[in-house]
Parts: C-alpha cells; structure tokens; sequence
C-alpha cells in the first residue's frame, strides 16, 4: 500500500503547494520511501519528457512565417478540412482569380439586369415588382411576350427545382427559392436604443421584408457596413485643438453591430463559413466604433483605422456584398 | 502595421518551436503534420485575433487553437499512424554517432509511445506542464477546465506513466535513469 501523500508530491514537485505545505511535505518525504521514491520517478519523466526536443529547421520555419505574412497564402499541406475552415471552396480564396471571378459574375448581373429592363420596356408591362423580379430570375429565354402570368407561374414551377444535381453540393450558398428552416433567436434588444433588429420572423418591415432571406439582408448588411467603413476611413485627424468628429459613423456602427451578431448567427447556422468568418472579424470594428466617445482620441480613431485596413475589410465586404448580391 | 508584423514576427520566433514540439508529442511523433498545425494556429492568430488579443494571452490563445487543431485530426480517425515509422522520420540524422542517433531515437519513441498511452486531456495537461512549464491555472485556462482538474490529470498521467516505465524498464533491463 502506497502512501496517500503521494498525490501532492505531483503538486510539490510542480511549485503549486503553499509554502507551509510545502514545506510539511519535504519534512514527510525524507521519512517516506514510497514519497522518496515517486518525486524520483516523477523527476525522472519530467527529465524525459523534456529531453524530448526535436529540431526545426529554421530556413522551414522563417519560410512558414513569411507565408502567414504575405497575402493570399493558402496552406498546401494542411489537410482539406483543416483549411475549408477559413474558405470553404478553393476557387472562393481571395485571389486573382477569386476577383476576376467576382468581377465577371458582376458584369454578368448588371447586363442582365440592363438586358431585362430594356426588354420589359419593349414587353407587356408587370405589374408587381416583386412577381417582375421572380420572373427575372426564370425566364431567360422567354421570348414570348406572354406577359407576368406566365412567366410568375413558370417561376412557381421553378421552386420546386434545385439547381444543379451534383454541383449544388459544393456551393457556398446555393440559389435556394426555398429558404432553409431557420434557428429561431432570441430578440435582440439595442442598449443604444429601440433601433434595428429584430427578429428572426423578420416582419416589422411587412410583405417586403418577409420575401427577403438572409442572403438579402446579409448583403445589405455588408453593404452598409463597408460604406460605414469607407466613412470611417475618411474621418478626419484633430487639428488645431479640435477632435475628430465620429458622431454619425458612432450612430451606424451602434445600428450595425446588432445587425452582425444576428446575421452571424445566421451564417453560422446554416452552416456558411464564409459569411460567418467575415461577420466574425468585422464585429470587433465595429464594437469599437459604436463605443467610441463623442470626441474621441486621435490614437483610437487610428488604431481602428488601422485594424480595418490590416484585415482588408473594406475590400472583403466589397466582394462579398457583391457575390452576395449576384447570388439573389 | 509594420511595427505590429515585426511583434509578431518576435511571437512567431520565439514560440513556434515550442508549440511544435507541444503538438508533435500531442500527435505522437508526427513532425510535418505537427508543424503545419502549427502555422495554421499562427495563421489564425494573425487573420483574426492579432490585435485582438492582448500580447500576453496570445501564447495562450495558440495553445488553445493548436490543441483544436489537434483534436480535429484525431476526430477524423487519421490518427492511425505507424509511430515507429513516424519517429524514424523525426529523428533524422544529425551531428551524432550512429550508436548515440540510435539510443536517441529508441529514448524518444518510447517517450512518444508511453504518452500515446495516455487519455488525450491528461496528455494534454502533462505536455503543458512539463515542456511547456504553465501554471495549473495557465493550464486550465488553456484547456478549458478547473484548476483542481488539472491537478489530479497531471497526477494521473505521471502515476501511469510511472507504472508503464517501471514495467518497461523490468522487461527490457533498460535504465529509467
């Protein structure tokens, strides 16, 4: 039978026992060979485990850093699901070829949308504006001038329709008519005020609203926030015995803020990474914002300056809102 | 923003060998793997936490990422690795004998093989202790646990490890000293 004490010469041993413990202890093991010899064994391990020091090699190691530094590394040897964390399809890292993607599904969207206006001026007139833009979303070769009817009941049909067998798997995304069930959150109450947000039913904005999914409202959200953003940027330095003036840039982000940690939640519940890691690291900026003083530090205002233009933030929002807009 | 990559260049200098080694031992020998983990939890510190985080929490904070990490690997079950192969190629030749390489080696993989044996939180905590040298609390806050858990992990990984090297050592008449 082996000495109860020998627990607390594990802790002995580690410097976390009192001093008068310890000292009781170290009176106890010179008269305790079960003691005695278990702070030898454990000694002997930590020696072992210690001992245990691999080298690197410090040109791999420099190499990695520069890496992390540099723009638009993407980790090679990381396994897939480690780095789907970040972005979860390869041709959606930031990259140039990411941007020039963007670019073209924008060019893509605004001919479109210029095509069909000058095409419904041409056309039977529709009616509703929510039924005219379900039918710009079905009909790309209906040529008929059949009129709204028609093309709202071909739209119909198509929500039964998935986009896509097997591609629609990877999307980021996908073009669902049909929204997916949705976690229901608390209501979110703004200490700034009864401002914003809103529900999860999001109704307070009647029929319009409740069309909208978060796809919508999320790249409105980031709309709002880059512009936010690009007005902070510009926010002028205290000359003269005069401090910065923020209070409007200090309204939006209070407004804002809300908004993110809903539609984050949002992201992160239907699984969309991308969007939730975008949310995440904006909220912080503008946390910041809404909490600056009316006239703030010259040093504050710079450090949340700097912070945006560290992570690209506006240029991330900018490529998001826009994909998020291409994908209405 | 040159000022904060040169900190954390510091950071990165000073405290990438040591969460490799943590993660490599967590890994049970796996060096590339191991080093990637590694700069993946430097990578998340910079894209999302630099500046976020303060400067003292930030060992911390990669500790706690890189263990994630870790634990995401042994979640997906690829685990299964051939440790004396793995630790082969760890230990690849340096400015030593032969006969010292080889004593080295087999010191090493039964090192790594009798923290393989040990339920992955008191590994963790054990590591964190013992070549990382963290407080119980420091422990527990990376960990995620209380501090009287910590406690009684690290006992239990020693008393383990004592008893298997004891064994070890009356099978194979090996020195543990």
């Amino acid at each position: 039978m082996s000495c109860e004490l020998i627990e607390e010469i594990s802790s002995l041993i580690d410097g976390e026992l009192t001093a008068d413990r310890a000292r009781l202890l170290e009176r106890h093991v010179t008269q305790c060979d079960d003691c005695q010899k278990a702070r030898a064994d454990f000694l002997n391990l930590r020696n072992q485990i210690t001992a245990f020091n691999p080298a690197l090699d410090p040109a791999g190691a420099s190499q990695r850093l520069d890496q992390i530094l540099g723009t638009g590394y993407v980790p090679q040897s990381i396994p897939a699901r480690a780095t789907r964390s970040l972005w979860p399809i390869s041709w959606l890292r930031p990259s140039p070829a990411f941007a020039t993607l963007a670019v073209l599904l924008i060019a893509g969207v605004v001919g479109l949308v210029v095509y069909r206006s000058h095409y419904r001026e041409s056309a039977t007139p529709v009616p509703d504006g929510t039924m005219a833009k379900q039918a710009n979303k079905s009909s790309n070769s209906g040529a008929d001038a059949s009129g709204a009817t028609q093309l709202a009941s071909v739209s119909n049909n198509n929500h039964a329709i998935k986009p896509g067998g097997k591609g629609s798997k990877t999307k980021t995304r996908p073009r669902v008519e049909t929204p997916k069930p949705r976690t229901t959150f608390p209501e979110l109450t703004s200490p700034y005020g009864r401002q914003v947000i809103a529900t999860n039913s999001a109704d307070n904005e009647g029929g319009r609203m409740r069309a909208a999914d978060a796809e919508t409202l999320t790249a409105r959200h980031l709309e709002q926030s880059e512009l936010l953003l690009r007005a902070f940027r510009n926010v002028r330095a205290a000359h003269a015995g005069l401090r910065a003036e923020v209070a409007y840039e200090r309204q939006r982000a209070q407004k804002l803020v809300y908004q993110n940690i809903l539609l984050r939640r949002e992201a992160d519940a239907s699984g969309d990474v991308q969007v939730s890691t975008l949310l995440d690291s904006l909220e912080p900026i503008l946390l910041d914002i809404a909490n600056l003083p009316d006239q703030p530090h010259d040093e504050d205002v710079k450090a949340i300056k700097e912070r945006v233009e560290r992570k690209n933030l506006v240029a991330l929002l900018q490529v998001n809102s826009a994909l998020a807009r291409a994908n209405e | 923003m040159a000022s904060e990559d040169e900190e954390f260049t510091m950071l990165f200098q000073d405290f990438y060998p040591s969460l490799c080694r943590f993660l490599e031992c967590l890994l049970g020998g796996r060096a590339a793997l191991a080093q990637d983990l590694a700069q993946e939890s430097f990578l998340q510190l910079h894209r999302t936490a630099w500046g976020v985080v303060p400067p003292q929490e930030a060992r911390f904070w990669l500790y706690r990422v890189a263990r994630n990490f870790a634990l995401n690997e042994f979640r997906k079950g690829q685990t299964r690795y051939r440790l004396f192969d793995r630790v082969v190629e760890v230990m690849r030749p340096r400015t030593r004998t032969p006969e010292e390489q080889f004593e080295l080696q087999e010191r090493h993989q039964l090192v790594l093989e009798m923290l393989q044996t040990l339920p992955e939180d008191q590994r963790a905590a054990l590591l964190l202790r013992e070549q990382e040298q963290l407080s119980y609390r420091e422990i527990g806050e990376v960990l995620n646990i209380s501090e009287s858990k910590v406690k009684v992990d690290i006992f239990r990984a020693r008393n383990a490890l004592r008893d298997r090297w004891t064994k070890r050592v009356k099978a194979y008449g090996a020195s543990v000293h």
